[in-house]
């Protein structure tokens, strides 16, 4: 439905009951990406596509990471009513804020997006982490593979993190990269079978 | 706290499938698997190798069969075959149980080694070059053979005791000399000497102790026959051996003086000269007995390869080296060696310096008390010495036995010396002339060597022979050094040459077998 832009007339900005404001309505986050959808439709210019006028605040949980704006693309009209921010991966569940830097991207009516107007909070959305697969490189040995950059930290290399049955003992676990790593096992018997779980 | 991704986001599947390892899918020489498209099998092998799994039971069936198939052939070899089919095989050979004296005393290896070879040693029974093969082969130790006619052969007779007058050895019907002193065939000295009277009047006998000659006597048949001379008057006797208190002895008829005057007969052993066996109907097998080596087996082949009547002693030896290597020696100081293994020689020969190699296995030599040594060589060049060093136990302490032919036609023709170096100094101990010493014969000198066990105490008796003719038995004094025994060298001074063509070293006494009627 047409929205009233009374910024267009002559003296729009005197005129008394001009409430409209340029501004976000609603911010739509799935994995990796993060639709902003305007009030109105805006004008597709180099201030819209700037990733550096689009900033997410992360407001918990307290993981000391950025949140980062990879890209931006408008949606594919002349007169563009969102943008999709390619955005890294984020904590699920967790509390963020967009910011749109004020008074540089515009209507179609020129009104810039102005202070006040210009953020909205959102939940993260992310894809958990999956153990892809664990693969015997050598009798003592097996190489267990992740689907996401994981944290390196004490847990990723306490060896009781993982198990196997079957009697198989993981002794010691080697960080390969951030989502590879090497147990160094018990002897595995030829062909046997073993589940691992990752806690 | 839990494994989470970098972000703090929990695992979700937090579960793997692993598959014990199994090395490289590649190593199966016959690999079914690799009848799938390799599409296939990268799908399998990129999964949990599911195809690849269910394959093993075929894999591992096919290659028990192909591996019985092939071991088909282990049923009739006798290197690998089980041990239950020697018997089979033994007999589709021909070793049947009319040889089972030899096939009951062989250690399984030695059946193996018998049903190899047991064609060849049936194509070459009987002859020396088999029977030498024969030893050889199954013991695994250095042998020899010697006959009659290897050792002599006939100059003349005496019809008297209808034995030959002298004999010699040859050798490629060129290289020959004389093995006789006096006409007496073999240079045996007996060990002791006694004159008896008898109950007859005016009539006495000898009575000729053997019991430590250089091949104890014990494994002789009983009588056996010997051939006695006497060196003074070249008169000679057959008598018998016989076997009292422990003690081994010749008699000889009552009242056979040897031609020599009754009331003047001689009391001196070394007055006469003493033969076993005397005839061409005996050889000697020689094997080296190295503490691994069957003696029954060597006594079961010895008489399965035996001709009819022929007699066979078997001597073991510590050493036997017919220079085909010279493993075991090794050259000391700089002169020259040079092995010609093809004619099995080793000629020490050097313009300056002694040539010089040393028995390289003094654990052997040091074991070895009561010994002797036999060194087959000549000397090609004159006023230059051939040495055997004995007891050798360093460059300042040992004996030596040392031969120096002269420049012909000088006579006499050489000399020998026994002689002995303590602390460094030199000592001549006794020296003679030869009788026979040509430049480029082949002669075989002899040393015995008894550092124990000898009748009248604890002295240390040398013998010295040339060609099993003694020249000297001469008591040495106790030597200074804590341990007689050592090893040995041969040595030909510098500007001089020798060739050696056979070493042995045998204990004292011998140790024999003897197979016989």
């Amino acid at each position: 439905m047409p929205t009233a832009n009374y910024g267009t007339f002559l003296y729009g900005e005197l005129f008394y009951g001009q409430t409209s404001k340029f501004t976000i309505t609603t911010v739509v986050h799935t994995y990796l990406n993060l639709r902003v959808n305007f009030n109105e439709a805006a004008i597709d210019n180099a201030e819209l596509r700037d990733i550096s006028n689009y900033n997410i605040i992360v407001t918990s949980p307290s993981i000391d990471y950025d949140f980062e704006v990879l890209a931006v693309t408008p949606e594919a009209v002349t007169n563009p009513t969102y943008v999709d921010l390619m955005v890294t991966d984020c904590t699920h569940g967790g509390d963020y804020q967009l910011v749109i830097t004020p008074d540089k991207i515009q209507n179609v009516s020129t009104a810039y997006m102005e202070s006040g107007y210009n953020t909205k909070l959102f939940t993260g959305v992310s894809e958990l982490p999956d153990v892809l697969t664990a693969h015997a490189v050598s009798s003592t040995s097996v190489r267990v593979t992740f689907s996401k950059t994981m944290a390196v930290n004490d847990e990723y290399l306490d060896p009781s993190n993982y198990s196997f049955t079957g009697g198989l003992v993981v002794k010691s676990v080697e960080a390969e990269s951030e989502s590879v790593v090497l147990l160094t096992t018990t002897e595995q018997e030829i062909g046997q079978i073993y589940d691992l779980t990752v806690t | 706290m839990a494994i989470t991704d970098f972000w703090g986001n929990p695992l979700d599947n937090s579960t793997a499938t692993l598959i014990g390892f199994r090395g490289e899918f590649d190593e199966f020489p016959h690999d079914l698997y690799s009848f799938l498209i390799s599409t296939i099998r990268d799908l399998d092998q990129a999964d949990i190798a599911l195809l690849y799994r269910w394959m093993i039971p075929m894999q591992e069936h096919w290659e028990s069969q192909y591996s019985s198939i092939l071991a088909l052939t282990n049923l009739y070899s006798p290197e690998n075959c089980s041990t239950s089919l020697l018997d089979f095989l033994r007999k589709n050979i021909g070793i049947m149980d009319d040889i089972s004296y030899l096939w009951g005393v062989l250690s399984e290896n030695e059946k193996r080694r018998l049903i190899k070879f047991f064609v060849r040693f049936i194509q070459l029974r009987a002859t020396g070059f088999g029977i030498l093969e024969m030893i050889e082969t199954m013991a695994g130790l250095p042998a020899d053979i010697l006959g009659y006619f290897y050792f002599r052969f006939l100059i003349g007779g005496d019809s008297d005791v209808d034995i030959e007058g002298a004999l010699g050895m040859e050798e490629d019907n060129s290289d020959w000399w004389l093995v006789t002193e006096d006409t007496m065939p073999v240079g045996i000295v007996p060990s002791s000497l006694y004159l008896f009277p008898s109950s007859t009047p005016d009539v006495r006998y000898y009575r000729i102790g053997i019991d430590d000659l250089r091949d104890a006597v014990v494994d002789l048949p009983i009588p056996n026959r010997v051939i006695v001379r006497c060196l003074l008057t070249n008169v000679s006797t057959f008598a018998t051996t016989y076997e009292s208190g422990g003690k081994w002895f010749i008699r000889l008829p009552d009242g056979f003086y040897f031609d020599q005057t009754d009331g003047d007969q001689s009391v001196s052993k070394f007055d006469f000269r003493i033969a076993f066996e005397p005839d061409q109907y005996v050889y000697d097998i020689l094997v080296v007995d190295d503490g691994t080596l069957n003696r029954d087996m060597i006594i079961a082949l010895a008489r399965f390869s035996r001709p009819m009547s022929e007699r066979i002693y078997i001597r073991y030896y510590k050493a036997i080296d017919k220079f085909d290597s010279l493993n075991r020696w090794t050259e000391q100081g700089s002169g020259t060696v040079t092995l010609d293994s093809d004619a099995g020689t080793v000629t020490l020969s050097d313009v300056s310096n002694d040539s010089i190699i040393e028995l390289s296995e003094p654990s052997d030599v040091l074991t070895w008390q009561d010994y002797y040594v036999v060194v087959k060589a000549l000397v090609d060049t004159a006023d230059k010495y051939l040495e055997i060093r004995f007891m050798y136990q360093d460059a300042n302490n040992y004996l030596y036995y040392r031969v120096t032919p002269a420049d012909p036609p000088t006579w006499p023709p050489g000399e020998w010396k026994l002689g002995q170096v303590v602390a460094g100094t030199p000592t001549v101990l006794d020296s003679d002339d030869l009788d026979q010493f040509d430049i480029d014969v082949n002669y075989v000198w002899r040393l015995d060597c008894f550092t124990s066990e000898r009748p009248g105490g604890d002295v240390q008796v040398v013998r010295l022979y040339q060609d099993e003719n003694i020249l000297v038995e001469h008591v040495i004094d106790p030597l200074p050094w804590s341990s007689v025994f050592g090893t040995i060298q041969l040595v030909s001074e510098g500007g001089g040459g020798a060739v050696v063509t056979t070493f042995r070293v045998r204990d004292i006494p011998g140790e024999s077998d003897y197979v016989g009627v």
